[in-house]
C-alpha cells in the first residue's frame, strides 16, 4: 500500500532511481511515460519472486507460472483441449507468434497488470505481489479464464463451438470422398474391365466363328468331293469353290458386322482369317486383348488387300488352285526383277530390243499411216545422219500433208499414163 | 510479419518532417485524436516519445496502450514504423 503511494507521489528523479535500484534500464521518467514506468516498477517489484533481470520478463514469468505452476491439473486441462480442437493448438501458437512478435507474451503479462489496475485494495495487490503462492489460490481460479481469454483472444470460443462440428464434416467428408474416389476407381476398374471383356469376347466369338466357318467348310468341301468325285468338271468345281472366293471378300465386311448375329455371311469368315485365328494359341486374358488390338487391323486392311491383290490376277483356272500364291509371288518377282533392270539401265541403252519391241507392239497393229514407231528424243543417240536428218523431214511432212499416199496416187497414175502410151 | 501496408511505406519512405500523427502506420483517425488530446499531435512527438523509452518496444506499445487505447497490432504496426524509419533516417 504505502509503496504503491511511494510510486505515485514520488518525483521523477525519485522513480528513475528506483527503477535504477530496482534493476530496471535507466530510462527518463517524464510525465508522458510516467505511467508506463510505474507500471514497470511495479511489475519488477511483483516479481521479485522470478530472478530475472528484466521486470517484463518476471512479470510473464510470473503469469506463465500458474499455468505450469499447477503443472497437472492446468497442463491437463489445456492439452485436452488443445487435443480435442485441432485449431486451437493454431491460436495458442499464434498468439505466442503474435507475443513474440510484440516480444514475448504480452497479453499474458497484460493480464495481472490490468487485475492488479483494477484491484482498488492495495492490500490485496500486496497480497498477490508478495507471495507467489498466495497468489497462485487467485490465479488458479484464474487460470481458466486465462485460457477461456486465451480462446476468445483467438475467438476461440466461436470456433470452440464451430470446430467440434466442423471435424466430424472433415471426418465425414473424408470417407466421403474417399468413398467418391473408391467409387471412380470402380467405375474406371469396371468400365476397363468392360472395354476388356468386350474386346475379348468379340475376339472369342470371332474365334469361334472362324473355328465355325473352318469346320463347315471343312465339312462342304468334303461333301463336294465325296459329290463331285464321280463328276469332276471344272465348271462344276469353279462352282462349288466360288462361295470360299466371296468369303474372301466378304471378309472385309466381316468384323464391321456384329459377331454375334448368326447370319451365314457373320459366320463364313473368309478361311485365311480364320486360319489366322486357329493358328494363334488359346489367348489368356491380356494376351487376348493384346491380339485383339493387332490382329483387328489384320483382319480389317490385310486380308482386303491380300484378296484385291490376288483377285486383280486371278483367273477361274487360279481361283481353283491355291497356287496362284506362289504364282503371283512368282509374277511380281519378275516383274520386280523386270523393273528393277529397267531402273538399272542406262538411258542411251533404252533402245534395247526389248523397249523397241514394247513401243512396236502398240503401233503395229494401227501402223497403217507407215508411222515407224521411234524411242523418244531424249532416248535415242546422238547420230544424227544425213538419212535420219531426211527421214525425220519425210516423216513431219507425211504426217503434215500425207505425201505418202499422194505420190503413190501420182505414181499409179504416171504408171497408168506410161502404160497408156506403151500399148496406144 | 506478413508485409507492411502501404501507410508505413510511405512513411518510412521519406523524413517525416511535420508529418501529422495519423501518418503513423497503426494510427488513424481515432488513435490520433485521442494522442492529439494527450499532446501529441505530431508525428515527431510520438518518435520523441518513443526515443525517450529507449526505442524500448514493449514500453513503446504499453506507452501507445495508456495512452490512446491502441490494440496491439495498432501499437505494433506503429512501432514497426517508427523504428524502420529511424533505421532509414536516425
Amino acid at each position: 500500500m504505502a509503496d504503491v503511494d511511494d510510486f505515485d507521489s514520488l518525483s521523477n528523479a525519485e522513480l528513475r532511481a528506483k527503477m535504477l535500484a530496482q534493476g530496471l534500464p535507466n530510462i527518463p521518467v517524464t510525465d508522458s511515460s510516467r505511467k508506463v514506468l510505474v507500471k514497470r516498477l511495479r511489475a519488477s517489484i511483483g516479481g521479485q519472486a522470478s530472478p530475472a533481470a528484466s521486470p517484463k520478463k518476471t512479470n510473464r514469468r510470473e503469469t506463465l507460472a500458474p499455468a505450469p505452476g499447477a503443472p497437472s491439473a492446468p497442463a491437463a486441462a489445456s492439452t485436452p483441449v488443445d487435443k480435442l480442437d485441432g485449431n486451437k493448438v493454431a491460436p495458442a501458437t499464434k498468439a505466442r507468434r503474435t507475443i513474440t512478435a510484440a516480444e514475448a507474451k504480452e497479453p499474458v503479462r497484460r493480464l495481472p497488470e490490468e487485475a492488479i489496475r483494477r484491484r482498488p485494495d492495495e492490500a490485496d495487490r500486496l497480497r498477490s505481489e508478495e507471495p507467489v503462492a498466495a497468489r497462485k489460490p487467485t490465479t488458479a481460479p484464474a487460470a481458466q479464464p486465462v485460457q477461456t481469454r486465451r480462446t476468445s483472444t483467438s475467438s476461440g470460443s466461436e470456433r470452440k463451438v464451430v470446430e467440434p462440428l466442423r471435424k466430424p464434416e472433415t471426418i465425414v467428408e473424408q470417407p466421403a470422398s474417399s468413398k467418391r474416389a473408391d467409387r471412380e476407381e470402380n467405375y474406371l476398374k469396371v468400365n476397363s474391365l468392360i472395354v476388356l471383356e468386350s474386346d475379348e469376347e468379340e475376339d472369342e466369338q470371332l474365334v469361334q466363328a472362324a473355328d465355325l466357318v473352318e469346320q463347315e467348310h471343312a465339312a462342304r468341301q468334303k461333301t463336294t468331293k465325296l459329290a463331285s468325285s464321280g463328276t469332276t468338271t471344272y465348271e462344276y468345281k469353279s462352282k462349288v469353290v466360288e462361295p470360299p472366293r466371296r468369303q474372301v471378300y466378304e471378309a472385309t465386311a466381316a468384323p464391321v458386322l456384329p459377331p454375334s448375329v448368326p447370319s451365314a455371311r457373320a459366320q463364313t469368315t473368309s478361311s485365311t482369317r480364320s486360319y489366322d485365328y486357329a493358328s494363334n494359341p488359346a489367348p489368356g486374358r491380356y494376351s487376348s486383348f493384346v491380339r485383339t488390338a493387332a490382329q483387328g487391323y489384320v483382319t480389317a486392311e490385310a486380308p482386303p488387300v491380300a484378296s484385291y491383290s490376288s483377285s486383280y490376277k486371278r483367273t477361274y483356272a487360279n481361283e481353283l488352285s491355291d497356287d496362284t500364291d506362289s504364282k503371283e509371288d512368282q509374277y511380281e518377282s519378275t516383274f520386280a526383277r523386270n523393273l528393277a533392270r529397267l531402273r538399272a539401265e542406262r538411258i542411251g541403252d533404252r533402245i534395247s530390243p526389248y523397249s523397241r519391241r514394247t513401243l512396236a507392239s502398240g503401233n503395229a497393229g494401227s501402223g497403217s499411216l507407215g508411222y515407224e514407231p521411234r524411242a523418244r528424243r531424249s532416248l535415242r543417240p546422238n547420230d544424227n545422219s544425213v538419212s535420219e536428218a531426211f527421214n525425220r523431214w519425210l516423216n513431219s511432212l507425211e504426217q503434215k500433208y500425207h505425201i505418202k499416199s499422194k505420190l503413190f496416187i501420182v505414181l499409179l497414175v504416171l504408171l497408168l499414163i506410161g502404160v497408156y502410151y506403151i500399148f496406144y | 510479419m506478413s508485409g507492411t501496408s502501404q501507410k508505413h511505406r510511405n512513411f518510412v519512405a521519406e523524413p517525416m518532417g511535420n508529418k501529422s500523427v495519423t501518418e503513423l502506420a497503426g494510427i488513424g483517425e481515432t488513435l490520433g485524436g485521442r494522442l492529439k488530446d494527450a499532446g501529441f499531435d505530431m508525428a515527431y512527438t510520438v518518435l520523441g516519445q518513443y526515443l525517450v523509452l529507449k526505442k524500448d518496444e514493449e514500453l513503446f506499445k504499453d506507452w501507445m496502450k495508456e495512452v490512446c487505447h491502441a490494440s496491439s497490432k495498432q501499437a505494433s504496426d506503429c512501432y514497426n514504423c517508427l523504428n524502420d524509419w529511424c533505421e532509414e533516417f536516425l
